[in-house]
């Protein structure tokens, strides 16, 4: 398994692929560092620092997108143009009989694989990450505390499992379908239903199921929301999104965005407005966690499951 | 001057001699009569005599010839009564003696006038206007005698002073202290300050101690009017008075009742100590005090469980509280109960324990939440604000844990089975 995974990682980072890709994430986190600071730094400028404000360097949108949502959206990409094409061109190209000749277990071949994919995507968003926060530490001036490391540890590991979904997404169709194109084509299809139509879709079905038609009636309207929240919760983008904002921002203290709050609840929770701790943040979003963990391991359960019974011949 | 003096003491004798016509036609008889060859009356106008309590006193006394003869008669005082000075005046001047003609009378003036102890009799005029008579009666005995001493006779008088009224006599201490409220009502934190007066009635100013007797525990402390500084002594001048206020501080646990306290005023010049009694009345604190063991005020609850958190209600006025009823600001949706609900009675000093029940939302969002409990007595209350943690529910966690297990176990088994090795 470790040669193949060797073999598989030296393909990956000499592919003009890799390149273009790395350059793009370079340039997008330069972007976002740069506009987001811009944007902390004349929001301090008045006023004391938030010790929080390391943090607020993943999380909030300078002119376009956060690194957290840039992350959810276009990661993706990545795990899909790594993974898209990864068992059937060996296939098309005949290589795979080949490889299979050799004294090599089958299952050797999926796994390094997947880790081959998982460890570029490793590099790459650990590579954002430490871009973002170095860049960030020179320009607004804050060093994050322990407890802000870990939060932003745990999201790095979240990101990876998160877009290793999707490369397992992508190997899975690359088994499935003989063509690349088709695997591609299939693989971002899913990607974009998924990241962007889903919240067009959960308004309409939410209008359907519970449609609003007094908008000051508390009840339907808290109904709706409630219907355009499960829906929502079906897309793995949708989960990433509010997961990852919520270990990244300790004043967050709940996934929903809108809460039936009464005048005594507001003044209690008010008078005492601390940030969570990481084990609280981690414990609201648990199931988020454990979904995007689950989906991940069945994709590439799937997939290898599919492999290791699918009969492969040379053409 | 001379015969002005002359011409009234005529006067008098005439006008005397008119008003009472009785003695004057008994006096004339002789004179008809064989008159004898010699004979001297003395006699006081008035033998007996109230007065009000006064610095002196005036007595006519009667000097009468009832002889052919003229006479020098000589006048002695005999008798006169300790604390006083009595001597017989005519007009100012001292008379030893006094020449009457046959058949006339003069009229003299005893004046009495009352003696100051330990000072001399030539200082007698000076202080006059202070000092007045003790009340008492007063015997005054006069002997006249004829220049050859052949022909005495006496006079008495008895001067009786009546009691003056108590605050005159009063005035007699050299020192005294007046309090125009001396009773104060109030509750045991509350302020007692009374007003008092050091009146000085000697004629010298002089520095009058001050110090009082109070209750154990409780504290007294003398400072002048409008003075934020305690003195032990002040100055008063003569025949004046200093107001000084007495703040009068009762201990914390001081039970409900009636205190006395006696301030004394003593001059460093006199041997007496004037006293006056003040009264305070206390009426007894009302205060509650809640705490928790620890004063830890902050517990962590989950959503829809409940927590429960000691709160110690503490009696820490001096009167009784009944009563004790429980109120508690809460979101909404929450839960506050108090076990027990009330508490009937709790003595001064004494505490109960009440436990308190706080079941959050079961939908609670994480975080801090601030509950604020109010004990409420009987005219006293207290509060608590409490700091109530939301924590999230961990089962999610175990669910995941759970899953996550169970999707390791799977793919090792299905490496183990499909592994083709």
């Amino acid at each position: 398994m470790g040669v193949i995974l060797r073999k598989e990682l030296a393909d990956h980072l000499n592919s003009t692929r890799f390149l273009i890709l790395f350059c793009l994430v370079v340039c997008v986190s330069l972007l976002i560092t740069n506009t987001v600071s811009l944007n902390i730094r004349s929001a301090i400028e008045s006023g004391a620092k938030d010790p929080h404000l390391f943090l607020m360097l993943f999380t909030t949108s300078g002119h376009f997108f956060s690194l957290v949502q840039f992350i959810a959206f276009f990661g993706p990409l990545i795990g899909i143009i790594m993974g898209f094409d990864a068992i059937n061109r060996e296939k098309n190209d005949g290589t795979m009989s080949m490889l299979l000749s050799q004294p090599v277990h089958r299952d050797a071949i999926i796994n390094g694989k997947f880790l081959a994919g998982l460890v570029v995507i490793t590099m790459m968003v650990v590579s954002i990450v430490l871009l973002i926060s170095g860049l960030g530490m020179v320009v607004i001036g804050v060093v994050p505390t322990p407890e802000q490391l870990a939060r932003l540890l745990l999201y790095v590991v979240l990101s990876i499992i998160y877009i290793g979904f999707w490369l397992g997404l992508a190997l899975l169709f690359s088994i499935l379908f003989r063509s690349i194109g088709t695997s591609a084509l299939a693989s971002i299809a899913f990607w974009i239903v998924v990241a962007f139509f889903v919240s067009f879709a959960t308004n309409i079905i939410a209008d359907v199921v519970a449609p609003i038609h007094a908008s000051e009636d508390v009840d339907q309207v808290m109904k709706h929301q409630r219907v355009v929240e499960i829906i929502s919760r079906c897309s793995p983008v949708h989960l990433y999104t509010d997961a990852a904002t919520t270990i990244m921002d300790p004043y967050r203290k709940t996934t929903k965005t809108l809460l039936l709050v009464g005048p005594m609840e507001t003044i209690s929770r008010a008078r005492f407005n601390n940030p969570l701790d990481l084990p609280q943040s981690v414990l609201i979003v648990a199931p988020y966690l454990i979904t995007i963990v689950a989906l991940t391991s069945i994709c590439f359960a799937a997939a290898y499951l599919i492999f290791m019974k699918q009969e492969i011949r040379s053409i | 001057m001379h015969a002005i003096t002359r011409m009234l003491a005529w006067t008098t004798v005439l006008f005397a001699l008119a008003s009472w016509p009785l003695p004057a036609s008994r006096a004339a008889e002789p004179s008809k009569e064989t008159k004898p060859e010699r004979e001297i009356v003395v006699a006081f106008e008035f033998p007996r005599m109230e007065k009000e309590p006064s610095s002196s006193i005036s007595l006519d006394l009667i000097v009468k010839n009832n002889g052919r003869k003229d006479e020098t008669i000589l006048l002695e005082l005999v008798k006169c009564p300790e604390g006083c000075v009595a001597k017989i005046e005519q007009y100012g001047d001292v008379i030893g003696g006094v020449f009457v003609a046959s058949g006339e009378k003069k009229t003299l003036t005893l004046s009495v006038k009352s003696k100051k102890k330990g000072s001399k009799e030539g200082e007698e005029t000076e202080e006059k206007k202070s000092v007045k008579l003790a009340p008492g009666e007063y015997k005054f005995v006069v002997k006249a005698t004829t220049e050859d001493g052949k022909l005495t006779d006496t006079a008495e008088a008895t001067l009786t002073i009546g009691k003056a009224e108590e605050e005159e006599e009063e005035e007699e201490d050299p020192v005294e202290i007046t309090c125009s409220y001396p009773n104060l009502r109030g509750s045991n934190d509350s302020d007692f300050r009374f007003s008092i007066d050091i009146h000085n009635n000697t004629d010298k100013e002089d520095m009058a101690s001050l110090r009082a007797e109070a209750p154990r525990g409780w504290e007294v402390a003398f400072k002048p009017s409008y003075e934020d500084k305690y003195i032990g002594s002040l100055k008063v001048d003569s025949n004046l008075s200093r107001s000084v206020d007495v703040e009068v501080k009762p201990p914390p646990g001081a039970e409900v009742g009636k205190y006395t306290i006696k301030v004394f005023a003593k001059l460093s010049k006199e041997e007496f100590e004037a006293s006056r009694e003040l009264t305070v009345e206390l009426t007894g604190t009302y205060r509650i005090r809640c705490r928790t063991l620890n004063d830890v005020l902050s517990l962590t609850a989950r959503g829809g469980q409940e927590a429960t958190i000691s709160m110690y209600v503490i009696n820490r006025g001096t009167a009784p509280q009944t009563n004790i009823t429980f109120d508690s600001f809460k979101p909404e949706n929450w839960k506050v109960e108090f076990e027990p609900e009330t508490i009937d009675l709790i003595k001064p000093g004494d505490m109960e324990q009440v436990e308190v029940k706080i079941t959050p939302n079961a939908d609670a969002i994480v975080g801090d939440y601030s509950v604020a409990i109010n004990v409420n007595g009987e005219k006293a209350e207290d509060d608590l604000e409490l700091r109530v943690t939301v924590k999230a529910s961990t089962t999610w966690a175990w669910v995941g844990v759970g899953i996550i297990v169970g999707v390791i176990v799977l793919l090792s088994v299905m490496f183990r089975v499909l592994g083709r090795r």
